[in-house]
């Protein structure tokens, strides 16, 4: 007889979630489904006081389950519920022990309501991966995560399907890459991640650049979205393992500097591009902004900084 | 003559300004004699190779990382006016500035000025940057000239600054007739007499001192 997990009743719901979205373990019910209804099984829930303690973190597509809490909170690794193809596996038997009927019954009923969403009877309706991915961001914490992963890195994806968009009607795009830019300015969660403002300010900087030589930002981009995901899962995770999350803050802190010195280096690559032209309005600015430079390199003594 | 330039040469020339010591830095560095300098100098200004540390730009990342969260504040809504309130004098300087081309073009918003005018700055700095990096030629020392140290040592207190005039005087063996050109009157150039008795070094000038033929043949005394 096999003892009873830690978490009786998230062993239950992922089981049971199996069982209902996918009971032959067919390819339409894959890991990204599984995490994401799981995230909204949690949440709603949580709504009627039901705490499963789902371990999870939002990264870079979302809530994603923390393997190793996950593991020791059922005693099954996460990865036993997947296929070497990504898809889930089909459940024969739920481990139903632990949770009263009561609980067993309303994550049941959640389980239904939610996949009720995305299928018609038994049927996957079109487009349901994507829809799932779109509700769950809705709960994402901030808006600065919807706009940037949802719509400016989206936006950045169909122009790069369309080169020929790109050629012929730059001004548009350019005027709305600002405007993506200027939105997340707005957005930019700097009370929760203010570790990560200098580089996302370098990051916005060089992105504008970018703009202005009519070059690509989708790797820059997905460079920044990588550095801020690293942040983000540390700040914004539930009922994940205290040293996972040091562990992940350890890495952020770590890599950090990397990210610095290539979005500089691709600033100064992309300054040097840049044709400007003479303003004779900004030269007292200028100007002052290389006196005050000056001074400050000169007062530093000794010589080596 | 040829010239050994020193730190405040190289970061005059390349933060330039039209004022007395950023011409007299120009002068120097675009006379067309053969500018030389040293490991030390190049280190003090530049860092080690690919790494984030020299004065220049440490200094430059200061300033551009200072006008950012400058541009942020404005973009997310605060005025300039309430900013100004929170910075040190050398960026109020700056922001009045901005708010005076505001005042004079109600068309241009005062974070696409400052951005403007960081793009300008910060273009600027590199291509000049790039300019002392191919238009001198830089020594590395690897002879060590313990009794010349010594006597350097008894006058000059600060041993970075023996090791630049070392790196001078390592040049000047095989360069004959360099002039060390340095700004910085208390630390070296104050210290002229010591230096020319113990050195090939053959004379010490402040970058405002350069042979008055040389105006003749300097560009650049504005930015553009």
């Amino acid at each position: 007889m096999s003892s009873m997990a830690k978490n009786p009743l998230l062993k239950y719901s992922v089981e049971a979630l199996l069982v209902e979205a996918n009971p032959v373990g067919g390819p339409l019910f894959r890991q990204t489904h599984l995490y994401k209804v799981l995230f909204l099984l949690h949440q709603s829930l949580k709504k009627r006081e039901i705490d499963i303690g789902l371990p999870y973190c939002w990264y870079l597509h979302g809530p994603l389950i923390e393997a190793t809490t996950f593991e020791e909170q059922t005693g099954t690794p996460l990865a036993s519920y997947l296929q070497p193809d990504g898809s889930t596996v089909p459940v024969c038997h739920v481990h139903d022990e632990g949770p009263v009927d009561r609980e067993k019954q309303i994550v049941l009923q959640e389980i239904k309501k939610i996949l009720r969403k995305y299928r018609s009877k038994a049927r996957w309706e079109e487009g349901y991966g994507a829809r799932l991915v779109g509700d769950a961001y809705r709960l994402a914490p901030f808006s600065y995560q919807r706009t940037f992963k949802r719509e400016y890195l989206d936006y950045l994806t169909s122009l790069a399907n369309e080169p020929w968009l790109c050629e012929h009607a730059y001004d548009t795009i350019s005027g709305n890459l600002l405007q993506y830019l200027d939105t997340l300015v707005k957005q930019f969660p700097e009370n929760e991640m203010n570790e990560l403002l200098d580089t996302y300010l370098a990051w916005d900087d060089t992105a504008r650049l970018l703009v202005e030589v009519h070059e690509p930002l989708d790797d820059l981009s997905n460079r920044y979205w990588e550095i801020f995901c690293s942040l983000l899962r540390v700040r914004k995770n539930e009922n994940v393992l205290t040293e996972v999350v040091e562990q992940w803050e350890r890495s952020f802190f770590q890599a950090l500097p990397l990210y610095d010195h290539e979005f500089e280096t691709a600033h100064d690559e992309a300054l040097g591009r840049l044709e400007q032209t003479p303003d004779k309005e900004i030269d007292p600015i200028v100007r002052r902004l290389m006196v005050y430079s000056r001074d400050a390199c000169v007062r530093v003594r000794p010589r080596e900084l | 003559m040829p010239y050994f330039l020193d730190s405040n040469v190289i970061i005059g020339y390349i933060f330039h300004t039209a004022d007395h010591w950023g011409r007299a830095a120009v002068w120097a560095f675009e006379d067309p004699e053969p500018n030389h300098s040293g490991f030390a100098v190049q280190r003090e200004c530049f860092g080690l190779c690919d790494t984030d540390s020299g004065k220049v730009r440490t200094v430059r990342k200061d300033v551009v990382r200072a006008l950012r969260h400058v541009i942020y504040e404005l973009k997310r809504g605060r005025t300039l006016d309430g900013i100004i309130g929170d910075e040190n004098d050398r960026i109020r300087e700056i922001l009045a500035d901005v708010r005076a081309v505001a005042a004079d073009n109600p068309r241009r918003k005062a974070d696409e000025i400052l951005l403007s005018s960081l793009r300008a700055f910060e273009g600027e700095v590199i291509r000049r940057q790039k300019s002392v990096e191919s238009g001198c030629t830089w020594h590395r020392r690897t002879a060590y000239y313990p009794e010349i140290s010594a006597a350097l040592n008894r006058d000059i207190p600060d041993g970075d600054d023996v090791t630049v005039v070392l790196d001078a005087h390592d040049v000047a063996l095989t360069v004959p007739g360099l002039a060390y050109v340095s700004g910085d009157y208390n630390h070296i150039v104050h210290h002229t007499d010591t230096i020319l008795a113990h050195t090939r070094i053959a004379s010490v000038a402040s970058p405002g001192a350069v042979p008055a033929r040389v105006v003749l043949t300097i560009p650049g005394t504005s930015l553009h």
